[in-house]
């Protein structure tokens, strides 16, 4: 289409604030990437409460816009994977929607479809003015047929086709597929607004799904961050929430199932500047057959946030001998007055756990399974919109 | 009660003190770092070749390594103007009374003497880059126990067994500052202990960095054979001078099969000193390696104890302490491979943090494919006594094998107010209720020391909280 | 004598690489109701486990059979299909498994078929109003958070739900107040309602068997059954202790 479409740039994205031994490759990700030409087909694009574009005038409603500038726009809203992504989207074409509530509680439900071989940019802002509340569900899905297709052609495709948009680089970085995706939402929290987001990614087997998210709250505000990973080639989840206001709050929830080849890269940061804010960040999983994952979580007590409390916990369920886990949690704190836990339990299941459950007739395989469906049930079930969790829960086999 | 006493009597002084070196009375190299002066070292060493070339690759190394981009910042430190070799003219001792009489005064002030009368089985002092002082108590030599120094070593009937070890374990590949360590490295010891031979009681080194502008590598080889149990303690101390020391040691340690190692350090180097040690471990079949490490003194460390456990059911504890206070960065931690079936780890480390001190506790936990069953626990927790401090706390776990149990836990958080109210409407005053929270914090690694280091330590931490209040 | 549902032949167990047991038998037929009574330590957990097949009691001699087969090495899954029970002293903890997914993935496990939502939850509500649990209570996490009670009662009601042929009952009824014993022996009664069921109570007490007919009494001490006899030694065991029972023994020997 136009001369860009062959620049690769490449990228370190989710680095972690503070690093450490270069030998372990824990520290960011490495990859080349297309420059996207356009954004991926937002499939369905649905909000309520429902009003014609550009009525501004009237506050109580949602507002959708349309382009909007990513270097002027939403510039206050740091993400997790860095600033190499606004360069990625800005160096090529990218689509862009932002919703803007004024008051009362508003939904906004986006499908991306994730499909083909070029790389696709979305950037999505989410303004939540004082006191409101907004859902976002967004769903981040290749064609099932796509995928089908994909995994069936897969080994043809690594053997031959050498030009991949994703090249690996070296450890921890993504392995070779086909297209890929950025999606980058910022969103900007005025007083006491409340932001619900939920992010489904289920890519496919020969894709790359970019997730980058930032928030900024001022005093009071909160963020319930829900996250769902079924499947995807490579999947890159950076997540930052500045927590700048008095009192603002940020809550995680993570669950993921990771298995073949698949990777997952994921780089959560919770900044806190304002007093007696506070973070939760909490992780499950499961990592099946050769699949890789690194978590980095950090909670950062900046000076001046008094009487804030951080907590982080991740619980990874190893289920076969081919898997790679990665966890680093990090706590940095420069100031006195602040109470910061990190915790994470990584490996098989306890014997007396296993036991129990076996002694009422279940195998070891089924012990699994149900361990596997209850991590992510457990987060599934946070979801606050109810069509979306039963069709996931549907998804996982659980109901 | 005597214990007591000897916790008010001693103050910093006691480190802080020095003596003008009379120049004619030391040999030193020049300033900086050439293959000239290596040479020079070399010779003066009388090294063998192999030795000999193993510092010329080394600084071949050196010269090409960057810097560590992670990490505190090293830029107040010269390599240009480091003496990396200074010795007293008169040769190393078997008996304190031929020890020169300002060498001598300066670890009596330091009580080596008299803990060796009481409680060792032998010791080694180090002033600036040779031992002056080499001492094992004849019940020990008897056993077939060596404690040596390495040059001297390294000349008799132990040669081989230091050619086959000596930076096997931390080759100069490894990092910048093994490399330098490989090419100017002088005084240390070698230890041996042969099979199923239990030592009672400790051995200790003390190392003693005089010189200003000087440079110490001492490198410390212990090799405990199948069955063998042995308690290593290190001490470490340096006055104060306005120019930057370092310190770039290293220590190889190798645990049979079955075989039992305690290594204890008490830190307290100068706030002068870059502390850049490398300390490793490899540990066989059934082994067990136990670190106990005090950090309280220097400028800036790099120390991270590692652990490699090489033979199934192979076992390692590290539990330690971090104290950094003004004008400290501390970056402290450990690192452990589980590279076997059923090898189990636990590591317990505190950090305190005062006066615009930063402390990080940087570690990693490795779990490689074969080593099924392998466990490890880790719990790390840090305490912040203001806010001009820092603390930061980088745990890496990497994990290869479904079989595993890893668990990690870290806290950071400050001293309560309940607490400290507490015992101050028992009659303590703020700073005194303080000081004993924070020891109290400490006696994971207090509890597992001598009695005498426990309490040294102690007196450390109440030199640290003096003027804590206000 | 009824047909052998149970039958322990000279079982001998190490846990923790201590000798436990040194040589049990111990036979129960279907339809009866056994009760095993000891001191602290002599050994009647680890008999319950090593019946259940926990990988951590190993036997190193001795046989277990069930039903005719020898279960000895099976694993514990497969006792469960085949209609074993193991009511737990305490029961684990499972975070992020709610009772209801938990008690419906082992019902379908050990009958081997999907079971329809619906006539799932009917079933599971009946049970649980018998043992006197609120309805909630399926939605929570398996044993997390729960009082002593509560975990006792779920253990019944899992009783209850997967039905098998026979169940050890351990220590069932202690630390639990009046209230809570009714409760937990209502459910017992329930489960021996249909008449071939069988039963293995590990007790200190009596309570849970006022509502129960117990066939056999079974004295453990240290690792040895040394007297058995019928359901009168209960009662003389809660007014004289076991020490007549050791001596007898310790003479014997």
């Amino acid at each position: 289409m136009n001369q860009t479409v062959d620049k690769k740039l490449d990228l370190t994205v989710n680095r972690l604030p503070l690093i450490t031994w270069n030998h372990l490759h824990m520290n960011q990700c490495n990859l080349s990437l297309r420059v996207p030409e356009t954004g991926a087909e937002v499939k369905e694009q649905t909000w309520t409460p429902d009003a014609p574009e550009g009525q501004t005038s009237d506050p109580a409603v949602l507002v959708h816009e349309g382009h909007m500038d990513l270097l002027r726009d939403f510039s206050e809203v740091e993400t997790g994977m860095g600033a190499d992504v606004v360069r990625l989207l800005t160096a090529g074409g990218y689509t862009s929607d932002v919703y803007r509530l004024r008051e009362g509680e508003g939904t906004v439900k986006l499908k991306y479809a994730l499909t083909g071989n070029g790389v696709t940019a979305n950037f999505l802002g989410l303004d939540v003015k004082q006191g409101a509340a907004l859902t976002v569900i967004m769903d981040f899905a290749s064609e099932p047929a796509a995928g089908e297709k994909a995994e069936n052609s897969e080994t043809e495709k690594n053997a031959a086709d050498t030009s991949t948009d994703v090249d690996i680089i070296k450890e921890n970085t993504p392995a070779a597929a086909a297209g890929a995706g950025v999606v980058l939402t910022k969103a900007h929290l005025g007083k006491n607004a409340i932001l619900r987001l939920v992010q489904i990614h289920r890519a496919g087997n020969d894709f790359t799904l970019l997730s980058d998210t930032g928030a900024f709250c001022e005093d009071g505000a909160r963020v319930e961050l829900i996250q769902v990973v079924l499947s995807g080639k490579n999947t890159l989840i950076g997540a930052a929430v500045n927590l700048n206001g008095k009192g603002s709050t940020f809550s995680s929830n993570l669950g993921y199932r990771v298995e073949k080849d698949h990777r997952l890269d994921i780089n959560y940061t919770a900044n806190h500047f304002g007093r007696r804010t506070q973070c939760d960040i909490n992780a499950v999983g499961v990592l099946r057959d050769t699949a890789r994952k690194i978590f980095r979580g950090t909670i950062d007590f900046r000076n001046g946030s008094g009487a804030s409390k951080g907590n982080e916990k991740e619980d990874v369920l190893l289920m076969d001998d081919g898997v790679v886990n990665q966890t680093i949690p990090v706590i940095l704190c420069a100031e006195e007055d602040v109470e910061g836990n990190h915790g994470a339990t990584i490996g098989e299941l306890d014997d007396d756990t296993l036991f129990y459950l076996e002694s009422r007739g279940m195998s070891e395989e089924a012990v699994y399974a149900l361990m596997e469906r209850a991590r992510l049930s457990s987060v599934i079930r946070k979801i606050p919109e109810e069509d979306t969790k039963k069709e996931l829960l549907t998804c996982i086999g659980d109901e | 009660m005597k214990e007591k006493t000897y916790i008010e009597d001693v103050d910093r002084s006691l480190y802080d003190f020095r003596y003008e070196e009379k120049a004619e009375d030391f040999y030193r190299v020049d300033e900086g770092l050439d293959p000239e002066i290596v040479e020079q070292i070399s010779n003066e060493k009388n090294d063998p070749q192999w030795m000999h070339d193993l510092r010329m690759k080394s600084l071949e190394i050196y010269n090409r390594k960057s810097i560590p981009d992670w990490g505190p910042s090293i830029d107040g430190l010269d390599m240009n103007r480091i003496v990396t070799y200074v010795r007293s003219k008169s040769r190393m001792s078997a008996k304190w009374s031929d020890v020169p009489d300002d060498i001598k005064n300066t670890f009596e002030k330091l009580g080596i003497p008299q803990a060796e009368r009481e409680s060792l089985a032998g010791v080694g002092a180090q002033y600036d880059s040779e031992l002056v002082y080499h001492n094992v108590k004849d019940e020990v030599a008897r056993q077939g126990v060596v404690y040596t120094d390495l040059e001297s070593a390294m000349h008799g009937p132990y040669e081989q067994m230091i050619r086959d070890h000596f930076m096997h374990l931390v080759p100069p590949t490894d990092h910048k500052f093994a490399a330098l360590h490989g090419a100017v490295w002088s005084g240390g010891s070698f230890v041996y202990v042969p099979k199923g031979v239990r030592v009672d009681i400790p051995l200790q080194s003390y190392f003693r960095l005089n010189a200003p502008g000087a440079g110490q590598f001492e490198h410390t080889l212990i090799i405990v054979d199948e069955g063998a149990d042995l308690h290593f303690i290190e001490g470490c101390s340096a006055p104060k001078y306005n120019v930057a020391n370092l310190h770039a040691g290293c220590v190889e340690l190798f645990v049979g099969k079955n075989a039992r190692l305690r290594y204890s350090t008490i830190e307290n180097w100068s706030k002068n000193m870059y502390n850049l040690n490398t300390k490793r471990a490899i540990v066989d079949e059934g082994g067990r390696m136990e670190w106990v490490s005090g950090s309280f003194g220097s400028h800036v460390s790099y120390l991270y104890p590692m652990t490699i456990l090489n033979g199934k059911g192979a076992h390692m504890e590290f539990t330690g302490i971090t104290f950094a206070g003004h004008g400290q960065n501390l970056d402290t931690g450990m690192k452990v491979v589980h590279g076997a079936p059923d090898t189990t780890s636990v590591i317990n480390t505190k950090s305190i943090s005062k006066s615009g001190g930063v402390s990080t506790y940087r570690s990693s936990v490795q779990i490689l494919p074969q080593a099924k069953h392998a466990k490890s626990t880790v719990s790390c927790q840090s305490l912040m006594l203001d806010d001009i401090s820092r603390s930061d706390t980088i745990p890496a776990m990497d994990v290869r094998t479904k079989d595993a149990d890893v668990g990690h836990e870290a806290k950071i958080g400050r001293i309560s107010d309940e607490a400290v109210f507490y015992l101050m409407s028992r009659g303590l005053s703020e700073e005194d209720a303080r000081a004993m929270i924070v020891s109290g914090f400490a006696d994971n690694v207090s509890k597992e020391l001598p009695l005498e280091y426990a309490a040294e330590m102690n007196n450390l931490i109440r030199l640290e909280m003096k003027g804590s209040i206000g | 004598m009824s047909e052998q549902l149970l039958d322990v032949r000279g079982l001998k167990v190490k846990a923790d690489g201590k000798k436990i047991l040194h040589g049990v038998d111990l036979t129960i037929g279907a339809g009866e109701v056994h009760v095993l009574m000891g001191p602290n330590g002599a050994g009647k957990s680890t008999l319950g486990n090593a019946i259940m097949g926990h990988p951590q009691y190993k036997v190193t001699d001795g046989q277990i059979f069930f039903k005719g087969q020898d279960v000895t090495g099976e694993s514990v899954d497969k006792r469960a299909k085949m209609g074993m029970f193991y009511s737990f002293q305490n029961p684990i903890e499972v975070p992020g498994v709610t009772l209801f997914s938990f008690i419906r993935s082992a019902k379908e496990q050990v009958s081997g078929k999907r079971i329809l939502y619906l006539q799932f939850r009917k079933e599971l509500q009946e049970k649980m109003k018998i043992l006197d649990m609120d309805p909630s209570y399926a939605e929570r996490e398996l044993n997390v958070g729960f009082s002593g009670g509560e975990k006792k009662k779920a253990e019944i009601l899992q009783l209850l739900m997967l039905n098998p042929q026979f169940a050890i009952l351990d220590e069932t009824d202690s630390g639990l107040d009046v209230d809570a014993v009714r409760t937990v022996s209502e459910g017992v009664r329930e489960f021996m309602k249909s008449g071939d069921k069988s039963l293995l109570i590990i007790t200190h007490a009596t309570r849970i068997l006022e509502a129960l007919h117990a066939d056999k009494t079974h004295v453990l001490v240290n690792g040895k059954i040394i007297a058995e006899g019928d359901a009168s030694m209960i009662d003389d065991i809660n007014e004289n202790g076991f020490e007549k029972y050791e001596q007898a023994a310790a003479q014997k020997d």
